[in-house]
């Protein structure tokens, strides 16, 4: 008999645990010309907010031994756009989640209040950690009280969604974690990408971007990623998790889900392969029958040391 | 469903200093046109990490050709590749140079910015005068077809001068219908002023750091005049000259 490989988040449950990650499938169904869309869990739109935003000038990326970082400055084309495009990708994904961000904290809720009402959609993912934006979120998610209070108003005004916090970088404690789970949460994400830079010799300067700093992602954070799961799973044994950070393959789905994750989002992969997302989710079964795992749920935190 | 193929290198050869002229054989049919590109990865232990886009410099029975620069660590291993070794490749992406539709087309390359307008050339020879400018005659790559016009800029083969100022001299005899180019970006802005002098249609080929190739990455953004950016590989390659900064 094959594995159970479906996964109960309270408010939705996922068919497998892979989620394309927000930034890194579209704002619609851009791979739909280079994968099934319906295969992954769950697809998450790249971050939206209420008005458009045209993004950082060049360089916004720069490769690194095993990453990318990114300084893409949250380019979208605001909601009103972004709801036209919707309909494409809900077509065809099996679960669609939303993630958004607001420069005040009041455009969360506006942007929340907004999504509650369309079809379609089953989370929203409130980005309060990205790292690349002077005037974005990056000052939210170092504030436990911002976040409590950027959570608890999206939930009110979303109470048809689930409400999923995208956390910063776990660097020391869980304070931001708590804040969003606390405060109606359904799930968090841990993480976002973490703050990294390079200087690029042909020009003398930092990079990527005029601030010559991004967020660094792909397999060079697997560890990190990993670590911070185990850290969050331990201080909340009965959150739900979306791992987020590095995962490229189906074996690294499993370690995530073994360090105490419920699903694990792939990103940067997907850059290097537009299919692998789907690829990914082909490889679940026989690793899972390999490995002797019965169920995700049985799975999820099996590694951690007692 | 568009995925990575692998190909086999049947060709890899220096063709100019710095210059690598590579042919790769593909298993799969595909049909692309001028001004489109390949994203090749250049190792299958991603390292180099990100894939490389490179234009496509010419396709004819399962042979795919392209010409580059060695200009960083993953250009430099991939001009080292042997024949026989595979390569995976995702292609064609992006949107190609329009057909000639009866029009006369001056098409202009600079340096390693000839692929697309040799494949153009290649497919479209009555139609298409290619002018390839470099700095002086050892920078001309030694490929077995040369279609083009030379221009030097030290006078040592071909014409002498910048490429854009032998097009401006041609461009005084009507006979054009349209610009087409692909280079630096400081002769692209030369040749947008060309193309807004002679009044005609006039589009451009960019390049950008890429990650993804297919859209969603949003790394290869350039700005447009409208303030807004465009991504590279889906927007473009090809633009609009006047559309896009310069």
């Amino acid at each position: 008999m094959s594995a159970d490989l479906t996964v109960d988040l309270g408010f939705v449950t996922l068919s497998n645990p892979v989620i394309l990650a927000s930034g890194t499938a579209g704002h619609a169904d851009e791979l739909a010309p280079y994968m099934d869309l319906s295969i992954p869990g769950a697809i998450i739109t790249k971050g939206i907010s209420l008005r458009p935003r045209t993004g950082n000038p060049a360089p916004r990326i720069w490769e690194t031994s095993s990453g990318l970082i990114n300084s893409i400055g949250l380019e979208n084309p605001g909601i009103d756009v972004f709801l036209r495009s919707l309909p494409s990708l809900v077509s065809k994904a099996s679960v669609v989640g939303v993630n958004i961000f607001g420069e005040t904290v009041s455009e969360y809720a506006d942007l929340a209040r907004r999504l509650n009402e369309v079809d379609g959609i089953s989370f929203i993912e409130v980005n309060v950690s990205c790292p690349n934006v002077e005037k974005g979120g990056e000052h939210f998610g170092h504030n436990p009280d911002l976040v409590r209070e950027i959570t608890h108003l999206c939930r009110q005004a979303a109470p048809s969604k689930g409400i999923v916090v995208k956390v910063p970088p776990i660097i020391g404690g869980m304070d931001v974690c708590e804040a969003a789970l606390d405060s109606g949460a359904d799930a968090i994400t841990v993480s976002n990408t973490i703050p990294a830079a390079d200087v690029d010799l042909s020009s003398g300067r930092m990079v990527p971007g005029t601030a010559g700093r991004g967020g660094l992602s792909g397999p060079a954070v697997f560890p990190i990623t990993v670590n911070a799961v185990r850290q969050v799973r331990q201080a909340f044994p009965g959150a739900k998790i979306l791992a987020s950070g590095g995962a490229a393959g189906s074996k690294d789905v499993l370690k995530l889900i073994m360090a105490g994750a419920d699903a694990v989002q792939i990103g940067t992969v997907t850059f290097l392969d537009p299919a692998a997302g789907e690829r990914i989710v082909g490889e679940l079964p026989e690793l899972v029958e390999r490995l002797g795992i019965d169920s995700m749920s049985a799975a999820r935190g099996s590694a951690i040391p007692a | 469903m568009k995925t990575y193929h692998e190909c086999i290198v049947t060709s890899n050869q220096l063709v100019a200093p710095g210059i690598t002229f590579m042919e790769l054989y593909t298993l799969e049919s595909i049909a692309p046109k001028p001004g489109q590109f390949a994203m090749i990865r250049v190792a299958k232990t991603r390292d180099p990490f990100l894939a490389r886009p490179l234009s496509i410099m010419g396709y004819s029975s399962h042979t795919l050709k392209f010409l580059f620069r060695v200009t960083g660590r993953g250009t430099g291993l991939m001009s080292e590749i042997t024949n026989g070794y595979s390569l995976e490749v995702l292609m064609p992406l992006g949107n190609p140079f329009p057909e000639p539709q009866g029009r006369k087309i001056l098409a202009l390359a600079g340096g390693v910015g000839l692929p697309p307008l040799y494949y153009y050339k290649e497919e479209h020879p009555d139609e298409t005068t290619l002018l390839l400018g470099v700095k002086s005659a050892s920078a001309l790559p030694a490929l077995p077809a040369r279609p083009w016009i030379p221009v030097t800029e030290d006078g040592s083969a071909g014409l002498k001068g910048r490429v854009t100022d032998v097009a401006r001299q041609m461009l005084q005899s009507d006979e054009f219908d349209a610009i087409y180019a692909c280079g630096p970006l400081p002769m692209l802005a030369e040749v947008k002023r060309l193309g807004a002098e002679a009044g005609l249609p006039t589009l451009v080929s960019l390049e950008a750091r890429m990650a993804c190739g297919v859209g969603v990455c949003h790394g290869c953004a350039h700005p447009l005049t409208s303030g807004e950016y465009a991504k590279v590989c889906t927007h473009g390659p090809v633009f609009e000259a006047g559309e896009v900064v310069l």
